[in-house]
């Protein structure tokens, strides 16, 4: 193999594919890129086995051929390498680097042991544009549990359905769906649990304005727009039903100024005890008042003024989820949604003036509240 | 290095390669039979058979891409978790588990270089909560780059450390009840009794039995060419029909083999419950550390074949003993300490009294001191008694 590529772009490549590089593996050849050419160009391939990144750069390519080699090792060399032409070779299982009078040569390991990476056939896929995919993720995989007793809580569900793409995550304690117009008429609904460091690649990989081609192809679900290429193993199971825990009859709402409530929230939670983070709120006409009491530590009490319509209604909540979910709700204004102290709470954006509406949902369970 | 070719076994292999050829491959076999028999090499190779591209009406090709991998266990469906010693706590479940996965990536890169090894290990190990954890959460995924997969459960008796301890086998019963879609479980064990009858009830055995010692012999000759004939008989004989236990034999570069080392062990051990000095049994007993029991084991097997060789020429009997070299010393030891058959082969009973004890993890030199007094008791004090009062039994 031997081509000549410029150090910005090898850089790029390799910056790219590295990050899909495990730190610790049980294979060897993981801690490898693959390096190949093609009619046009050279693929540099990366993976961890769950995630495979793949990039495809335009080179001169003088002899055909593949190599794997140490990832890392090149990332750090053409890091530092000035800039002009780089001219890679390879000699047996070695590669060599040459770029004006630097030369390095690197073990490497056959392109035949490098697993074989997922053939997604993206003809037959659908396209997302990159600001509703990565507004899907951004919106929804921090709701992704951490909790491995349930594994297909820890992917975000994926769900395609007709001229409309949905994502939700949840740990139980929280829930974050969001539903953007898109995608293919389909009369089926089908839905991909995938992992979020797949996703996180692809927030990394992918821009706003990019279209991305997505498609499946066995066990695996691909992404691709210009050049990049993020394959990810899908995880198995069934996904709860999480339609059943969304209540329908919620009849108490309030609709607060977010970075108040937020704050708010915040300057209390500072007394609230570090195992629970429980806070106490107290809903009613025109106002909320919010109650923080640990015997250990101290108490809090916070007052804001909203707009509330409902019975009143005490209910108890752990600050964090509650301020992890209004991050991310994103407008001004956010309408609480309540039943029962011991029901769960949804909380929904108010589009206001210039701020795009979005079909967004995030639900929180309450704490019970013993005093 | 590639995994040396399967070794016997050629009724399991037809059946397993008819029943995946039929569709009917159960998802959770468990293979059972005596240590190193090739239970692991086994299951191996039904993970080359779930993944070949190019499967045969024999078996795998052995030649495609996902043969390579496989056969260099280093197909990314191909799972092998085994025990490992535990490391040190880092604070975490997480990093706990991190921890666990960095060790038995080391123990696998050991098993890629070097395959053919010894079925023998001095250390303290197990199939941890941690490790289970990680596998379920491997398992939780789909196949990486195969249609299926493969999760080797090696020695799955060590996932009961002891009775109080059984996380670790109900988290892997978790994933048993309900195995993902194209992913299957081999356990394997030498003691199945040992696992939990709620594991034992999800799996399909499958026995392994010994293989005849002329296929051992054969084998070592072709495989582990540095060994001399006279080497290669003796650990063939001592091996009882496993592979796995006569590389035990074989020295280890100028060492002695870790079994022939054991052997000596035992040996001396024996040797030490016949003295009729008790101070020369307690000390040999705090010849052992006063941790680490279940390193034990080996030792307490090699016992019994010593106990059965003296047996078997006490009794006079044409069969062939296993301790090859020591038909002097046996003899001349039945001879001059009256040792009689029925109360060696009841004092059998002892050292597997000492086998539970240190499945229990009670202090070796514990286990190991009220041993040789038991022993000492049946075999020496009570001799001539023992036997008067079988004879009355047996007539």
């Amino acid at each position: 193999m031997r081509f000549t590529i410029t150090r910005q772009n090898l850089h790029q490549g390799l910056n790219a594919v590295s990050a899909s590089l495990p730190s610790k593996t049980t294979l060897p050849v993981l801690s490898n890129i693959l390096l190949e050419t093609t009619a046009d160009g050279v693929r540099i391939s990366g993976t961890d086995l769950d995630v495979a990144v793949r990039i495809r750069v335009a080179v001169d390519v003088v002899e055909q051929g593949s190599l794997t080699a140490p990832g890392k090792k090149l990332q750090e060399i053409t890091r530092e390498l000035p800039e002009g032409p780089v001219e890679v070779s390879t000699r047996g299982e070695q590669i060599e680097l040459r770029c004006g009078r630097s030369h390095f040569k690197l073990n490497g390991l056959p392109a035949a042991d490098f697993p074989t990476l997922p053939d997604i056939p993206f003809d037959r896929g659908w396209t997302a544009s990159g600001s509703n995919l990565l507004a899907l993720i951004r919106h929804t995989a921090f709701a992704v549990s951490t909790e491995e007793s349930r594994p297909v809580l820890n992917g975000v569900l994926w769900e395609l359905r007709d001229r409309e793409m949905r994502m939700v995550a949840t740990n139980g304690h929280r829930l974050a769906k969001m539903t953007i117009p898109a995608g293919p008429s389909q009369e089926t609904t089908t839905q991909l649990i995938v992992p979020p460091a797949a996703l996180q690649h692809v927030q990394r990989l992918f821009n706003e304005s990019d279209t991305v081609q997505v498609a499946r192809g066995g066990n695996h679900l691909g992404f691709s727009a210009g050049g990049t290429e993020v394959y990810t193993r899908l995880i198995d199971g069934t996904y709860p039903n999480y339609e059943q825990v969304i209540p329908k009859d919620n009849d108490r709402f309030a609709v607060v100024e977010r970075k108040g409530f937020e704050s708010a929230v915040r300057r209390v939670a500072a007394v609230a005890s570090e195992q629970t983070h429980r806070i106490r709120m107290k809903f009613e006409d025109g106002r909320v008042e919010f109650n923080v009491l640990t015997p250990d530590l101290g108490e809090a009490h916070d007052e804001l003024e909203v707009s509330y319509t409902g019975e009143p209604l005490v209910i108890g909540f752990n600050a964090n989820y509650l301020l992890e979910v209004l991050r991310y709700v994103g407008t001004q204004e956010v309408r609480l949604g309540f039943k029962a102290p011991e029901r769960a709470a949804t909380l929904e954006p108010v589009s206001g003036d210039g701020e795009a509406k979005r079909d967004y949902l995030c639900l929180v369970m309450p704490l019970r509240l013993v005093d | 290095m590639t995994l040396h070719p399967l070794e016997g076994h050629e009724d399991a292999r037809a059946a397993v390669l008819r029943a995946f050829l039929a569709g009917h491959l159960p998802s959770v076999l468990l293979l059972h039979g005596p240590t190193g028999v090739g239970k692991q090499r086994f299951a191996l190779w039904i993970g080359q058979l779930l993944l070949c591209e190019q499967l045969q009406p024999s078996g795998p090709c052995g030649g495609c891409h996902a043969c390579i991998l496989a056969l260099r266990v280093e197909h990314p469906d191909l799972h092998w978790y085994f025990p490992v010693p535990r490391p040190p706590a880092r604070g975490s479940p997480e990093r706990d588990q991190e921890a666990l996965e960095e060790v038995r990536s080391e123990r696998l890169a050991q098993r890629r270089e070097t395959p053919l090894r010894p079925s023998y290990s001095d250390e303290v190990q197990g199939l941890h909560f941690a490790t289970i954890r990680n596998l379920r959460r491997e398992a939780s995924r789909r196949p990486g780059m195969g249609p299926r997969r493969l999760f080797l459960v090696a020695d799955a008796e060590a996932l009961v450390a002891q009775e109080s301890a059984q996380e670790a086998a109900n988290a892997l019963l978790k994933v048993l009840e309900e195995p993902p879609t194209d992913t299957w479980f081999v356990l394997t064990a030498s003691e199945p009794g040992r696992l939990l009858p709620t594991v034992r009830s999800r799996a399909s055995p499958l026995y392994l039995p010994p293989l005849p010692v002329t296929r051992v012999r054969e084998f070592l000759r072709r495989e582990w060419s540095g060994a001399g004939e006279a080497e290669i008989e003796k650990a063939a004989e001592l091996s009882g029909g496993a592979i796995g236990r006569a590389l035990g034999f074989l020295k280890d570069g100028e060492d002695e083999g870790p079994l022939e080392r054991t052997r000596q062990e035992a040996f001396f051990l024996l040797r030490a419950a016949l003295d009729p000095e008790a101070a020369g049994r307690f000390s040999r007993a705090l010849e052992f550390d006063p941790f680490g029991a279940r390193s034990l084991h080996e030792i307490l097997t090699l016992l019994e074949t010593w106990m059965r060789d003296l047996a078997a020429v006490a009794a006079g009997a044409e069969t062939p003993i296993l301790n090859v070299g020591a038909r002097e010393w046996l003899s001349r030891t039945a001879g001059e300490r009256d040792l009689h058959a029925l109360p060696l082969a009841r004092a059998v009973q002892v050292v597997e009294a000492a086998r539970e004890r240190a499945a229990g993890n009670v202090n070796p030199q514990l286990i190991v001191a009220h041993l040789l007094l038991e022993l000492n008791d049946a075999l020496v004090n009570r001799t001539g008694r023992v036997l008067a009062a079988s004879q009355s039994e047996v007539s």
